[in-house]
């Protein structure tokens, strides 16, 4: 019955090894050990080789087409303007953030994008995570008009496209807004105008480069009371700090004032603001990704066993303690993992943006590969930029479930 | 014991004094928003707008001399994805459905006699797909070889619209037609990714790993136009790649590696003694993954791999990197007629609203299976 017969000593199927017989298994061992290896090096020159001969093609390509390969654009005047964004530019102390302007290199006009690229995620994050939440909780509501708006949110965000939605937001929200002379909200703290998005903000007053001084002390105390360890002189720190912060402000009276933004016929001066591509990219995101983040939620809340439920009511506590002081933050462990997975998403997503013309990096991208016809070259430059984003999500992520799983297993 | 409608109402709507307060706010507000958009869609909205241009939103470009292909092209695949619900929702009142189909065929004959030639077009098709869904609930047994039946359809399909010049291709048909293309290409890819990452060969887990890693953290906007770059490239300068197949490329790298992971999870799902009772039956390691855990491992991530469907649906239109005309293009290029630039609210709904029908489809249907599976395994 040859088909019985074990193959190699790789695919016995016990766990245990059985005994050997003396001299004639080692020699099968090594022998199937040398063969794995070969396979192994065979398998590894393949796909060397295929990835060889894909790079060859593509460089014979690049030279029937007389293009070549070289990063030599990126130290040359990118001659464009980007509508928004800063860049990394020499200032008299070292590396600054500055405006863009078309004298700087394609290099920062690049970096300009990034820039842009990585607000519209951060702001999305904070925006897709809160309402996410309360959406996901609301699914779990008791109350029937609050669920099903809940429901009827979640199925209309996610089983229709995320690029149709910026596209609304754009076309059909924002730009429809009116002009500046008569978009002005909430007295004026809020100018919500097809120009942009602009509102009320706290600005430095004369009084700040003083108070600068406290914050510094308030931080150096709250620093020095972490790493002495024991939460008792933390504790104290904190207290201190905090003293001191108030302490200041009876020195140099308030840092900051509110402004509002003062809309002239044309711009907007004072508060703080996005223009509509910007500000439609990030509602459009939020409001997306709160989709997904709600069912996330509200898949950990399912999964809290019911006896958790039970024991808070038994102390007494009403539905909304339980569901914010004793479910949710458990459920908090189960969240974060699928959460970071959203937020990687939300990275990647903002590459949209060149449907609305927000100049995000690659959008900015594709202003550079048709002017210097450097595409290739672009984009593989982008594309480690976006792994590198990716990878960085995911580490802070990581990161952070560790601490929250630590925390749980106490 | 029935629910009287005052115990309902204070079970659901006034339970407590905070979810009175909820009540009293969101009805009155979601009757005044119901109102809102009941009355724009009945009396101010343009409908012919969309009547007018469904020739665009359907087919995009497409030659209209040879629109007897586009009209056969979205038969085929109206049944195909009937055929597909059929079987996943085995319904007891296939009955029902047959005459569903039946009542759509005679309202699209009607239209057509009345030279509504493209919403007898869309009606038709929808006729086909209830009458193929009722046949498929009665005998299920021809789903037996759905997966090549789409194979072979898709292909037959793509020969047919061919003709007419694939850079002609759009619209609605163009979406549907890249995400079949796209999903039956990407699976097999996906599903030997998914067995290199879990083979005992560190080099080619190391390389599986690697690609999926990698294309999952770049987005697919990029990817597509990577290998539209690439693919001129690489190909001899007499051979033209039409700019389809050089963004659908792009695509199926892109879903490989998200098809590689549901699968790669479901395999992990299969119990171990599974392998090894092949093992010991004398299964070769090829035989071993092919007929005994492949099959398990995929009846356990279907739902995801719907999902995974979807999720490709809805980013269709990024082919418009690549200047396709997708569906959402379609809709843009109407738009940019000045004539019809006023009513872009009344194209944006009805590009929601076919969106949102053909997705609740599918995602209902990814419900449907999760549902049936959990029955079956107790």
């Amino acid at each position: 019955m040859s088909q019985f017969k074990l193959s190699s000593t790789e695919s016995r199927p016990f766990g245990s090894t059985p005994v050997p017989a003396s001299g004639a298994p080692l020699r099968l061992r090594s022998g199937a050990r040398a063969r794995a290896a070969a396979i192994q090096t065979l398998i590894l020159a393949v796909i060397v080789a295929a990835v060889l001969a894909f790079v060859g093609l593509i460089w014979a390509g690049l030279q029937r087409h007389g293009i070549g390969f070289s990063l030599d654009f990126l130290d040359q005047p990118a001659g464009f303007n980007i509508s928004e964004g800063l860049t990394v530019a020499q200032g008299p102390h070292g590396l600054t953030l500055v405006p863009f302007n078309s004298q700087q290199t394609y290099a920062q006009a690049l970096l300009a994008g990034l820039y842009n690229t990585l607000v519209v995620t951060l702001i999305s994050i904070v925006l897709a995570t809160v309402l996410g939440v309360l959406v996901g909780v609301g699914r779990m509501s008791r109350n029937w008009v609050v669920k099903n708006w809940a429901w009827a949110f979640v199925e209309l965000i996610r089983n229709t496209p995320l690029l149709i939605q910026i596209i609304f937001w754009y076309f059909a929200v924002l730009l429809q807004m009116p002009g500046l002379a008569d978009a002005s909200l909430l007295h004026g703290a809020l100018i919500a105008s097809r120009q942009g998005v602009f509102f009320a903000w706290p600005a430095a007053t004369a009084a700040a480069s003083h108070y600068a001084w406290f914050v510094g002390l308030a931080v150096a105390v709250s620093a020095l009371g972490v790493l002495v360890g024991t939460p008792r002189r933390r504790r104290v720190a904190f207290v201190a700090s905090a003293a001191i912060l108030a302490l200041g402000l009876a020195f140099t009276g308030w840092p900051f004032s509110i402004e509002m933004p003062e809309a002239s016929s044309f711009s907007v001066s004072g508060g703080a603001g996005f223009s509509p591509e910007m500000a439609s990219l990030i509602i459009a995101l939020g409001v997306n990704f709160a989709a997904y983040v709600a069912e996330v939620v509200r898949g950990a809340l399912q999964s809290i066993d019911k006896g958790q439920w039970e024991a808070a009511a038994a102390l007494g506590l009403g539905h909304r303690e339980s569901l914010w002081v004793v479910v949710l933050p458990q459920a908090v462990r189960v969240i974060v993992p699928s959460l970071g997975n959203l937020y990687v998403t939300i990275a990647k997503s903002t590459s949209f943006a060149i449907a609305i013309g927000f100049p995000d990096m690659f959008s900015v991208y594709g202003t550079v590969g048709n002017q210097t016809g450097r595409a290739l070259e672009g984009i593989l430059i982008v594309m480690v930029v976006y792994l590198l984003i990716s990878l960085s999500i995911s580490a802070i992520v990581n990161l952070y479930n560790r601490r929250v799983m630590k925390k749980g297993a106490r | 014991m029935a629910m009287t409608i005052g115990r309902w109402t204070r079970h659901n709507l006034f339970a407590s004094p905070s979810s009175s307060l909820l009540s009293l706010v969101s009805i009155p507000l979601t009757l005044y928003v119901g109102f809102l958009i009941a009355r724009w869609a009945l009396f101010s909205a343009h409908w012919a707008v969309v009547a007018d241009n469904l020739a665009v939103l359907l087919v995009g470009t497409f030659p209209l001399e040879q629109v007897w292909r586009a009209m056969l092209a979205g038969a085929g695949l109206s049944a195909l994805f009937g055929m597909t619900i059929g079987l996943v929702l085995l319904t007891q009142r296939w009955k029902g459905y047959a005459i569903a189909g039946a009542v759509l065929a005679v309202v699209a004959a009607v239209s057509y006699a009345t030279h509504f030639q493209w919403i007898a077009g869309a009606l038709g098709c929808l006729a086909i797909a209830f009458c193929a869904c009722a046949a498929t609930s009665r005998w299920p047994r021809v789903g037996r070889g759905m997966g090549l039946l789409w194979l072979l359809g898709v292909g037959a399909i793509c020969a047919l619209l061919a003709p007419a010049g694939v850079d002609r291709w759009g619209g609605l048909l163009l979406s549907v037609l890249v995400t079949a293309i796209a999903t039956l290409l990407s699976l097999p890819v996906g599903i030997a990714l998914a067995f290199a990452r879990n083979s005992r060969f560190a080099s080619l887990r190391l390389a599986s790993t690697g690609y999926i890693e990698l294309l999952r953290s770049v987005p697919l906007v990029c990817t597509v136009y990577w290998s539209w770059i690439i693919i001129p490239l690489v190909f001899p300068p007499q051979v033209h790649i039409p700019d389809l197949a050089r963004g659908v490329a792009g695509f199926v790298l892109f879903y490989a590696a998200y098809a590689a992971e549901y699968v790669r999870s479901g395999i992990q799902g299969v119990p171990r003694g599974q392998s090894e009772a092949a093992q010991s039956l004398g299964f070769s390691a090829l035989d071993e993954s092919f007929i005994v855990v492949l099959p398990q491992a995929l009846r356990a991530v279907i739902p995801a791999l719907v999902g995974n469907v979807l999720d490709l649906f809805n980013n269709v239109p990024a082919l418009f990197i690549i200047g396709l005309t997708d569906f959402l293009k379609a809709g843009q290029t109407v738009l940019a007629n000045p004539q019809y630039s006023g009513s872009q609210y009344e194209i944006y709904v009805f590009m929601f609203a076919a969106y949102l029908a053909i997705g609740s489809l599918i995602s209902y249907g990814a419900r449907r299976i999760e549902g049936k599976m959990s029955q079956g395994a107790r």
